[in-house]
């Protein structure tokens, strides 16, 4: 729409409510006209604080016709980590499904942020179609906080130029063919589901089949909502996939022409029962990051057979493998590795972010000369495949929901009993990686133990909570006082867990 | 292993799985049509009952919001099906 997207209609299965082009367009210029009459304008920006429905799309799209920069905020944050994000990104408006809770009121007060709750206003009155506002290409169109939601948030800013030029490859490479009707089961807070699979396919003018994320009826009637509605089109992340194929019958009708598998590594097996499942001519392994403005790369190449690791060619863009991970390397031509050896992933493609919202320091580390620094291991094979082989830096990804130890342990830090703490990964059998953390009480008391569980369930969203916690003496260090976030894993993984029962003050 | 112990233990699982601790839980709680119960415990869920059985269930046969929905059920499951798996 605001460059020239003719989008498709908006469906939700679950509610049965169908939203077709027309009134789409009415209702973005009806709430486009509110932004305006609000004095919203050009370069400001927007919460949103709910997705995964009809009016979170038109909440974007209004939100750009006016010139604002659109940010989704996952609805499991809590008003401790609303009120830091809106400290650090400084929203004009933050916009609520019903109307939020005293708490979350009070922190956008603090903020100075306005707060609407679509709930009371009236988004179907008529309004007079406006044009858009002269908003530039290189407008900061889109903000995705992919952690610090309780310090310092790293926020991946993406302006027009670079989510087009993602659009843009994806056209490129995969056609919009398959995706005519689409179903989205991802949170679209989230950079796969919102960008690669909603906002492409849907502004491409495909149909967009929208449901709750990670809800169990969504899972369990997966095989039928894609029979009732012809569905061309899935994404989703390995967890899911692994849920999916054993509480939903397969689909019946040969509906699907692809899906996308992401966010998480895939094994061999998996891939092949998702194939089975899908009866999807094309089940491809989809890489991407929220900094490259997700998909970049996937299995399109003729006749592969999947194998563990296995991702294949960039969709609009170079990918390297280097011999070093920091700036600097990607102007090294002996940094290079040849084919099959074990390196850092480098991308150069005109998606990528603008750089992480007001930290210049942070974008410097991992952005090159147009190069961004993955994070990824893995290897190039002799032709041009890419492989993953693991990750270099510190994140737990959780079923695809990517969890930042940091984020833990700056809320367990700032509880005044607390000597030290490090949180780490370890690993479950359904979710691929689980949050662990270690802490060090100056009073290890019972009361200080509930009274910490009760501090950090206030601070984080409920995804980042620590699930085992272990109570320590000391937290292992380097002899440069470093902490190693694997070496406490281990030393844990050999002490036993305190209960949730000892942490809650209940007994079961 | 008896129905009471089978039921405490499943009580203490979803309490583990859902952080919750056991707070408002008991044997008559919704757990799937509340929503209690997210995708990924739903499915540690299944994986609780194969262990239980000792063999692999086919979900996808089963209502599990209506067959599946409370604790008191799910121990009744397998207690059926553990009388026609001649254990």
């Amino acid at each position: 729409m605001l460059l020239g997207h003719r989008f498709g209609a908006l469906v939700e299965p679950a509610t049965g409510r169908v939203w077709t082009s027309a009134e789409i367009t009415r209702r973005v210029s009806t709430r486009a006209a509110q932004h305006r009459a609000g004095g919203l304008q050009r370069g400001d920006r927007v919460f949103i604080h709910f997705g995964n429905c009809n009016e979170f799309f038109v909440e974007v799209l209004a939100a750009w016709r006016v010139g604002a920069c659109v940010v989704p905020i996952d609805p499991a944050f809590t008003p401790f980590e609303i009120e830091t994000l809106a400290a650090w990104a400084r929203p004009q408006l933050s916009v609520w499904f019903d109307p939020p809770g005293a708490d979350s009121v009070a922190a956008m007060e603090r903020s100075g942020v306005e707060t609407v709750a679509l709930a009371g206003l009236d988004t179907t009155a008529a309004a007079e179609a406006t044009r858009p506002t002269g908003v530039h290409l290189d407008d900061d169109a889109l903000i995705l906080f992919t952690s610090g939601t309780t310090g310092d948030p790293k926020g991946v800013v993406h302006t027009h130029r670079s989510l087009q030029a993602r659009w843009s490859s994806l056209r490129d490479h995969l056609g919009v063919d398959a995706f005519e009707r689409t179903l989205c089961i991802l949170p679209t807070h989230f950079g796969h589901g919102l960008i690669c699979n909603s906002l492409f396919p849907w502004l491409a003018g495909c149909d967009l089949y929208v449901q709750p994320p990670f809800r169990p009826e969504t899972l369990v009637t997966l095989g039928e909502t894609v029979d009732e509605h012809g569905i061309t089109f899935l994404s989703s992340v390995p967890a899911v996939w692994r849920l999916a194929l054993r509480i939903s019958r397969a689909p019946t009708i040969p509906s699907l022409r692809r899906v996308c598998i992401g966010s998480a590594p895939l094994s061999e097996s998996l891939w092949r029962s998702v194939q089975e499942w899908s009866g999807a001519p094309e089940v491809l392994n989809a890489y991407g990051i929220t900094e490259t403005g997700s998909w970049l790369a996937g299995t399109t190449v003729d006749g592969f057979e999947p194998e563990d690791g296995l991702v294949g060619v960039p969709w609009g863009g170079v990918v390297r493998v280097l011999r070093r991970g920091e700036p600097g390397a990607e102007s090294d031509p002996d940094a290079l590795c040849a084919p099959d050896e074990l390196g850092h992933v480098w991308v150069s493609t005109p998606a990528l972010m603008r750089g992480y919202l007001d930290r210049d320091d942070l974008t410097e580390k991992v952005v090159a000369d147009g190069w961004f620094a993955t994070g990824d291991i893995g290897t190039l094979d002799a032709h041009g495949r890419l492989y993953l082989r693991g990750r270099e830096r510190e994140e737990i990804n959780k079923g695809g929901l990517k969890v930042y130890p940091a984020d833990i342990d700056t809320a367990i830090e700032s509880f005044p009993a607390t000597a030290d703490v490090c949180a780490f990964a370890f690993e479950d059998l359904l979710l691929g990686e689980e949050v662990g953390v270690a802490v060090v009480l100056h009073d290890d008391a019972p009361d200080t133990m509930r009274a910490l569980h009760a501090w950090t369930v206030e601070r984080l969203a409920k995804h980042q909570v620590p699930r085992r916690w272990y109570l320590l003496s000391a937290i292992p260090r380097t002899s440069r006082g470093k902490v190693n976030r694997a070496t406490v894993a281990n030393q844990c993984a050999n002490e036993t867990p305190l209960s949730v029962a000892a942490l809650r003050g209940t007994s079961t | 292993m008896t129905p009471r112990v089978l039921r405490d233990s499943l009580l203490a699982a979803i309490a583990d799985w859902d952080q919750s601790g056991g707070v408002n839980l008991a044997g008559d709680t919704p757990l799937i049509s509340s929503g209690r119960l997210d995708s990924f415990n739903l499915l540690r869920l299944v994986l609780w009952v194969e262990e239980e059985l000792g063999r692999p269930v086919d979900a996808t046969r089963i209502d599990l919001a209506a067959e599946w929905d409370t604790v008191d059920q799910i121990v009744g499951f397998v207690a059926r099906h553990r009388a026609t798996n001649g254990r």
